[in-house]
């Protein structure tokens, strides 16, 4: 050991501390930058403010923008992209097959029948596809389904192509879509959790979109030289080519037992009460099944509007061409969507609003249709921004939707929304377009209001989404019903199961009784009988909470026991009788065998005489001045007294008990005369209790004391924070007093220090201390100072993280930690910890109806979905503007990611980031943290120690 | 919120406020809303095992009326009966069930998520305090009853007895000397930190009194060089050598423990006052944890030994109500 500077750490320990604790966390961005101007070399570009394009960098990179596919990702994101591939471009393949074949045939009217018996026929599916899952699993479902559609298009193939072979047709490429999406997207839902479906459901779901692309320009290509109906056999082969494929598709272990999984969202690690499965109590489920259910008729009626305005505009000669080559081109903008436009909508404005994107454009269009009375362009225009974003973006929004529900719940919803809700409306909206059609009123303007008022009716839907969407994950956080704060009343049954506590055998059992009734000023409840109960405990407790209340009954059976044989029992019942007035009560105590009875007594009366001057009352003035082991229980006994009858003119004789030395400092003196000042509400005692405030003992009863006195007391608080003099031990407790006063302004002040205290424990003090207060009371925040200070919370933490990944990294062949290293490795890891935490609190504050403990405790939990969901959380949570940038640094946070990879997401935030070991100790040798400054000087003295 | 919530909700409350008799009524105020919510009853008929050997330690359980018997090989059983808490030994030892636990008659039960616990001990100090000043009275209360029973392994060594033999001990000595300390062992390094600086050293000659029986106990004594030894009346001599706390994990207790310690030879020790490690333990959650392990860890030593003394009169002993 360095023994020099063992002497320099002994020298500057007060210093250090100082110094040290003034960047526990963060620091104000004005004081931080102050402070790093000095040693800019070492520190480099550290803790400058990134520009606002660097940060827009790295939230783009931190939500997914770079590397979305992170290691060990990219086997099952490619064989998913592969699949929805094969999947969709065999059934765009198919549609065009039947679309050409259907209105070559039928007339367009005919289409509402198809979806009439589809809507019919999809009820059937649907729960053979959920059976089918449960027996063999999500994966097996899938591979049968697409097994059974080539078989059943290979058959119509081999068929003449007569109306009722195409009407079976289209059912067939209906219930196929209808099922094998959905079935995909359950898979999907299974492999990855919600973090990674918001990176990775774009680049998966762009596998559907070029499929589309792919299977629209086969058959356009096929069409220019084979019949349509060769398509048929494409589109099997398709199918077939993807079952294939998915049996080399690797799952998660639970994959073998389907019906074994209920997600505990947020709790991972304890067995919380299980979420009620059934769909009727998930609120968040009834609005995702309206906003399909109005999608669902949205673009049916669009989709109607669109066939029968081509049918009326183009040659029946030519519709083949005109659909695959409008398909073509409406799934190449469907691909430029989802590759370039679908993953910045849903980063930028989270998953809620992203679902509203669609809705609100198709309402645009609608509009356009609707005024120019079903004109071509606009319907044209008007289905092609259906076709670039129903798979690509709202496919993708849409997906995420489900990923936060528990998996039994998101099973059986999918299944009932996505095909037989779906086809059920699709069946309606025919049937209602059926019966327009027929009875002559189906104008294209007609159709083009119906489609815009469904639009707007789903944009509105859309828009709603957000609360329900959080609700989801509060749910999971919630775990029980109870508000605290909230008074829980007593009903009957909780009526008996207290009278039945009451008339317990266990003395333990009654009082607790009486407590819980008492804390819920329910005192009248308390029979008066109580009072000739066996236990001196209960008649102790009775007594004390009768003599608080305002009754009047219990006075007799409390008088009774002036003679009880207990002596805390006869002064529990002076006690409560003198409060309530009772004269004779008093008299006769003054006659009682026990000297501390007489005491109180006498004490009493004396402060209810006449007497000017207390301290020279003959019965008191020696006991304020005995110093035997008697003198000092009568100072307790007149304390006890001058609290019950609160008299000014006994302020002199507290103060005098306060000063003197005679007087214990344990628990029992403090409290005592903390509860006589509270009783006197005199000012003079605020320099005496906030100093206190540095001593343990009574320290509770001395915060009370120093509330009960008001603004002056706060004032003096407030000023001995400020004050730099102040004694730390006392400066560390007077934010929680503070807090505890409840008021805006004892708030406002609060909120000050947070952003302006140099002690990062005082800071970390004051930080609880308004956690306290905006959980306890009702007062208002500055919720934008608060999530800044949040966001250097973060940083900081991002700060140690880079330190402490370059430390332990090391160089090749670099020696292992010495211990002083590993020592500092550990700091590092505490303050990372802590600043984590700090930010979760602040958090808090700006959020208090949110139970956001849970978000950190999952975030910080090893389960990997319950940091998935976290994250989503916080993700929704801080969805506005001002708040991107927190957003970001939380996902950072919070996500699953290397350290290595996390410090890199990180880059636009530290500036320069240590490469290695040396460069990180060299760093942090001059370090705004005195602990790590001083722990980094020690590693080379201290090699090979220990 | 339900009827029968509700009032499963007040005899969650009531059963915790008589559970918690002793403290004051505003700490049972404070917490008894915050336990029972997350509650959740669990009614066993006798024969059901509540968790097996090797199981996870997740949460623990209040005894509401029944009674539970704690079993593993090689150990005495544990046996706990109404207005008890099982499971809490795990819990602190940050360990996977040690026992199964299964019930001898029909018992009800209160499950509560380890996690609430923590949180509340976390968030209110005072009451934290007094549960490691409880446990290491109780584990003093045990040691005195067990008289002349040391511990299987003898007091715990400090891996670290390199402390140079004159001169002033740096920071860094003072911390890996602390680290080794198990109620200072699992504490963050900051916590060290805190408690590295304001340690004072002091010397004693040989048989000279380091601690006096009925002296205010304000200081927590850790030995640098040589040797302390405590004389209690009715229990052997134990002497504590370098890098050891002088009474144990016990000294974590601000309670007179009735005894004397004086240098065995020429001693150095690194005195901390009691405040600065109540402080420190305000101020780091994880050094108040440390300090419960270490008690716990003990507790289970002395419960089972005397446990082992009990059979020989009879099967099980009835473990005190509070883990």
């Amino acid at each position: 050991m360095c023994a020099s500077s063992a002497r320099e750490d002994e020298q500057s320990r007060g210093e250090r501390r100082e110094r040290g604790a003034q960047h526990q966390d963060a620091q104000p961005g004005p004081t931080l930058t102050a402070e790093l101007e000095p040693i800019g070399h070492a520190l480099g570009s550290f803790g400058r403010d990134a520009t606002a394009g660097e940060r827009r960098e790295a939230a783009h990179a931190v939500e997914g923008g770079q590397d979305p596919v992170r290691e060990g990702e990219a086997r099952p994101v490619a064989s998913s992209f592969l699949v929805l591939f094969l999947l969709i471009g065999a059934h765009t393949t198919l549609e065009t097959a039947r679309d050409a074949l259907f209105l070559t045939k039928l007339p367009p009217s005919r289409l509402n029948l198809v979806y009439i018996a589809l809507a019919g026929l999809s009820f059937v599916v649907a729960s053979l596809s959920t059976r089918l899952a449960e027996r063999f699993g999500r994966r097996n479902a899938l591979i049968g389904t697409l097994c059974l559609a080539a078989v059943a298009t290979v058959l119509l193939h081999a068929m003449t192509p007569t109306p009722r072979v195409v009407m079976a047709l289209y059912v067939l490429s209906g219930l196929v879509g209808a099922v094998l999406s959905p079935q995909f997207w359950l898979l999907a839902a299974q492999m990855f959790t919600s973090a990674q479906g918001r990176r990775l459901f774009g680049p998966i779901a762009s596998g559907g979109v070029v499929g589309g692309v792919a299977g629209a320009t086969t058959a356009a290509l096929l069409l220019s030289r084979h019949p349509v109906t060769s398509l048929l056999l494409v589109a099997a082969f398709a199918f077939v080519a993807t079952a294939l494929l998915l049996t080399t598709l690797t799952l998660p272990a639970d994959e073998g037992d389907p019906s074994a999984k209920l997600e505990v969202a947020f709790a991972p690690e304890e067995p919380a009460p299980e979420p009620s499965l059934a769909l009727e109590q998930q609120p968040f489920v009834w609005r995702v099944a309206l906003l399909v259910g109005l999608s669902t008729a949205a673009v049916l009626a669009l989709d109607y509007l669109f066939k029968s305005t081509a049918a009326s505009h183009i040659a029946p000669a030519r519709l083949g061409q005109f659909f695959a080559r409008y398909y073509a081109l409406m799934n190449g903008v469907s691909l430029v969507v989802q590759l370039f436009v679908a993953g910045r909508i849903v980063r930028r404005v989270g998953v809620a609003a992203a679902t509203g994107v669609m809705p609100s454009l198709l309402l645009l269009g609608a509009i356009g249709s609707f005024v120019t009375g079903g004109a071509l362009l606009p319907v044209l225009a008007t289905r092609m921004v259906d076709g670039g974003l129903r798979h690509s973006l709202n496919r993708v929004a849409t997906e995420l939707l489900y990923l936060p529900m528990p998996t039994a719940v998101r099973e059986r919803a999918k299944g009932l929304i996505d095909t037989v809700l779906a086809r059920s409306v699709q069946a309606v909206t025919a049937a209602l377009l059926f019966g327009l059609a027929a009875a002559g009123v189906l104008s294209p303007r007609m159709l083009a209001a119906i489609v815009l008022a469904l639009c707007a009716s789903w944009t509105a839907v859309a828009a709603s989404l957000r609360t329900p969407y959080l609700d989801v994950f509060r749910r999971a956080l919630s775990r029980g019903t109870l508000q605290l704060g909230a008074k829980t009343e007593i009903d009957v049954n909780a009526a008996e199961a207290l009278v039945e506590a009451m008339a317990s055998p266990e003395p333990v059992q009654v009082v607790a009784a009486l407590d819980v009734l008492a804390q819920r000023n329910r005192e009248k409840l308390i029979p008066a009988l109580i009072l000739y109960h066996d236990s001196d405990t209960v008649l102790f407790r009775a007594l004390e909470i009768f003599g608080a209340s305002t009754r009047a009954d219990w006075i007799p059976l409390g008088e009774r026991l002036l003679s009880h044989p207990e002596e805390s029992v006869r002064i529990a019942a002076v006690r409560a009788l003198a409060k309530h007035g009772v004269a004779s009560a008093l008299a006769r105590a003054t006659e009682d065998s026990s000297a501390t009875v007489q005491a109180y007594a006498v004490l009493y009366l004396a402060l209810r005489s006449e007497d000017e001057d207390l301290a020279r009352h003959p019965r008191l003035a020696p006991m304020l001045t005995a110093s035997d082991p008697a003198g000092h229980a009568w100072r307790r006994i007149l304390l006890t007294a001058i609290a019950d009858a609160a008299d000014p003119r006994a302020a002199s004789l507290v103060l005098a008990i306060a000063q003197s030395k005679t007087f214990g400092t344990t628990e029992l003196d403090v409290t005592l005369l903390a509860r006589a000042i509270e009783a006197l509400h005199d000012p003079r005692y605020i320099p005496f209790c906030v100093a206190q405030l540095g001593t343990r003992p009574g320290r509770e009863a001395i915060r009370q004391a120093l509330v009960a006195m008001e603004e002056p007391a706060l004032e003096a608080l407030e000023a001995a924070l400020l004050d730099a003099e102040t004694n730390r031990r006392v400066r560390t407790h007077i934010p929680r007093t503070i807090a505890d006063f409840g008021t805006q302004r004892a708030c406002d002040f609060l909120m000050g220090r947070l952003v302006e205290e140099r002690d990062g424990f005082v800071r970390y003090k004051v930080l609880r201390g308004l956690g306290h207060i905006v959980a306890s009371h009702d007062v208002k925040v500055d919720r934008r100072k608060i999530e800044t200070e949040a966001r250097r919370n973060l940083v900081e933490h991002l700060r140690l993280t880079a330190h402490r990944v370059a430390i332990e990294n090391g160089t090749p062949g670099s020696p292992p930690l010495s211990p002083s290293e590993q020592l500092l490795v550990d700091l590092l890891g505490n303050k990372q910890n802590q600043s984590m935490e700090r930010a979760f609190r602040l958090l808090k504050i700006a959020h208090r109806r949110e139970d956001i403990h849970r978000v950190h405790t999952a975030a910080r939990s090893h389960d990997k979905r319950a940091r998935s969901n976290a994250g989503e959380f916080l993700d929704t949570l801080l969805a506005g503007r001002s708040q991107r940038e927190l957003r970001a640094l939380f996902r950072l946070v919070v996500d699953d990611l290397e350290p290595a990879m996390r410090v890199r997401g990180a880059a636009a935030y530290l500036g320069t980031i240590p490469r290695d070991r040396r460069e990180a100790l060299t760093a942090l040798r001059q370090d705004r943290d005195a602990e790590i400054a001083m722990l980094s000087r020690y590693d080379a003295p201290l090699a090979g120690t220990g | 919120m339900a009827d029968g919530d509700r009032s499963g909700l007040l005899v969650r409350e009531i059963f915790l406020a008589g559970f918690m008799a002793g403290l004051p009524p505003e700490n049972i105020a404070w917490a008894t809303p915050r336990l029972a919510r997350n509650m959740v009853d669990v009614r066993l008929r006798a024969g059901d095992v509540l968790y097996r050997e090797g199981d996870p330690s997740n949460e623990h359980w209040f005894v509401v009326y029944g009674e539970m018997k704690l079993e593993a090989e090689g150990v005495p059983p544990w046996v706990f009966g109404e207005r008890s808490l099982i499971g809490t030994m795990d819990l602190t030892l940050d360990r996977a069930r040690s026992r199964t636990a299964t019930a001898t008659r029909d018992t009800h039960l209160l499950r509560m998520p380890a996690s609430d616990w923590l949180d509340l001990l976390e968030d209110n100090f005072e009451m934290l305090l007094r549960g490691v000043e409880g446990l290491a009275e109780g584990v003093h209360e045990l040691r005195l009853a067990l008289g002349d029973f040391e511990a299987a392994r003898g007091p715990r060594r400090n891996a670290y007895t390199q402390a140079p033999e004159h001169g002033r001990l740096a920071l860094l000595d003072r911390m890996f000397l602390l680290r080794g300390v198990p109620l200072f062992a699992e504490g963050e390094v900051q916590a060290l930190i805190d408690l590295a600086e304001n340690a004072h050293e002091a010397e004693a000659a040989a048989g000279e009194l380091v601690v006096t029986r009925g002296e205010p106990n304000d200081s927590m004594i850790v030995v640098v060089n040589g040797g302390v030894t405590v004389h209690a009346a009715g229990a052997r001599d134990e002497t504590f050598g370098p890098g050891m706390l002088v009474f144990g994990s016990r000294a974590a207790s601000s309670k007179d423990l009735g005894c004397e310690a004086r240098a065995a030879s020429a001693t150095r020790t690194l005195r901390i006052v009691r405040e600065d490690y109540f402080d420190a333990m305000e101020e780091h959650f994880a050094l108040a944890r440390s300090s419960m392990k270490a008690l716990a860890a003990e507790r289970e030593e002395l419960v089972n030994e005397s446990g082992r003394r009990a059979a020989q009169g009879s099967a099980a002993i009835t473990a005190p109500p509070r883990t």
